[in-house]
């Protein structure tokens, strides 16, 4: 009786111990975990990456076919199931290339909201940007940066948000070591002319 | 009743087959964490030592590594390797295990018939039930909370970052906001649905105990239906799937994502049917065999 009572005690003091080592480990392994240095960047402020500053000038909201009025120039891209299922946003950044001069233009400008991330269409961009493809985009010029946001990825509550423009983007520059989150929290609505 | 359910249950978790399941679903979660630390982790941080030594003026210095997160590597989300896809495959086979066969072995042996002198009806089968339940839902959930303790003693407890593209879970899923920000709470919460979901495959067996004159067509109607809903049911008609458990069961939502209230429609039903379909096939049924 007395050797099963000692047993339940080693036991019991067994488990207590390694409950302890277990939990040490899960924080010590979470309180390392390699962070990026994170740069959050307001409106119309600028980051650095790669050697080129970018500054968030414009950004517009867009219904889908209002979008397709404005921007002729770009019909091929319009899908008609997309109508209703679909906004743009267009972004107008500033580009300035910093230091020597050396510095890379990177397209790769996903934009976050919510727990959803869009690239961008690099077909898209470059006709709205033909001086970027054909060479003569100068530092300090603008660039246009479309994003298609689209129902299906937010659920309804967020959709609608999305429609009264109540959410906010960031644009994400690099991830690690360094993050730069380009913030777009004013956004006004594109009226077609 | 008290003391009839905490008999059964007493006997439900020291039976052999319910440590033999707990150890199949332990066996694949080792599997399924050593796949993954060599195949994913190691090669994430060889990565890393690689832009460690970078400076700011090397192209690569900017780039997109991203921290493995703690749920990427726990089988319940982990979709790289077959492990997950087996573990909720083999699901209601490990639920029945343990105690599913129960009554239909005490039933033939005369044991029930020995129990049902001394105690009531309703209550025997109540009890067993639960005990059943208990057991088949504590079968699967142990390995995946082993599994999540393992992964967590290497991966961070951090959520996943939606950019790195490895997320199997998307914005508009269930319970997203746990995923990508509390994954400990979105383990919990899809651990409990589990534990339910193989309670309710073990008592599967039990509803179908008096049809079979075979234990093992018993044990393995459970699996037998998981593959029909799994393979069948989804081929015929996808948009059933919110509400097709073989598909809710997985944390991984591979099947376009489960939608809270289709769930919960799905586990009342099945709770609602499963008693049902139970207390008929035993409310009248003779323990002395007609010859």
């Amino acid at each position: 009786m007395k050797k099963t009572y000692y047993k339940k005690i080693i036991i019991l003091f067994l488990e207590i111990i390694a409950t302890i080592i277990i939990v040490f480990r899960i924080s010590y392994v979470t309180k390392n975990a390699h962070h990026p240095q994170v740069n959050i960047v307001s409106q119309g402020d600028g980051a650095v990456y790669k050697g080129v500053e970018y500054i968030i000038t414009d950004a517009v909201m867009w219904e889908y076919n209002d979008f397709y009025d404005e921007y002729k120039e770009l019909d091929e891209y319009y899908i008609d199931d997309y109508a209703d299922e679909c906004m743009m946003l267009v972004v107008e950044m500033e580009l300035t290339v910093k230091d020597d001069g050396s510095g890379t233009f990177d397209y790769y400008m996903p934009i976050q909201y919510y727990y959803q991330d869009n690239g961008v269409d690099p077909f898209m961009f470059a006709d709205m940007n033909p001086a970027l493809i054909d060479g003569g985009f100068c530092s300090g010029e603008h660039i246009f940066v479309p994003y298609e946001i689209y129902k299906v990825n937010a659920t309804e509550k967020q959709w609608n948000e999305i429609e009264d423009m109540k959410t906010t983007y960031k644009i994400v520059l690099g991830n690690y070591p360094e993050r730069n989150e380009l913030l777009i929290t004013d956004i006004r609505r594109g009226v077609a002319e | 009743m008290r003391q009839i359910l905490k008999l059964e249950i007493y006997k439900a978790l020291r039976t052999k087959t319910f440590f033999i399941s707990i150890g199949i679903g332990i066996i694949i979660s080792v599997l399924q964490t050593n796949w993954f630390y060599n195949n994913f982790f190691v090669e994430n941080y060889r990565l890393l030592e690689e832009y460690m030594n970078l400076t700011n003026d090397d192209p690569h210095y900017f780039n997109v590594w991203f921290e493995t997160g703690v749920l990427q590597g726990w089988l319940g989300c982990e979709y790289a390797s077959v492990y997950n896809e087996l573990f909720f495959l083999i699901m209601p086979l490990l639920a029945v295990l343990p105690y599913g066969g129960a009554l239909y072995m005490e039933w033939n042996k005369g044991y029930s018939a020995q129990i049902l002198i001394r105690c009531d009806r309703k209550k025997y089968f109540t009890a067993k039930m639960i005990a059943v339940f208990v057991s088949g839902g504590i079968a699967i959930s142990i390995p995946l909370i082993f599994n999540f303790i393992v992964s967590a003693c290497y991966l961070p407890m951090i959520g996943v970052d939606p950019l790195s593209m490895q997320a199997i879970v998307a914005n508009r899923d269930m319970w997203a906001v746990l995923y990508f920000d509390y994954p400990a709470l979105y383990v919990l919460a899809y651990t409990i649905l589990d534990f339910v979901f193989g309670g309710l495959m073990a008592c599967m067996a039990l509803v179908v105990t008096h049809f079979f004159d075979n234990v093992f067509a018993v044990m393995i109607f459970p699996l037998l239906v998981n593959c029909l809903l799994y393979y069948g049911l989804d081929t015929v008609d996808s948009a059933t799937r919110k509400y097709n458990m073989s598909f809710i069961v997985n944390p991984s939502q591979g099947g376009g994502g489960n939608e809270i209230l289709a769930v919960m429609t799905t586990v009342f039903m099945s709770i609602f049917i499963t008693i049902l379909l139970y207390f008929m096939a035993n409310r009248k049924r003779d323990v002395i065999k007609e010859r």
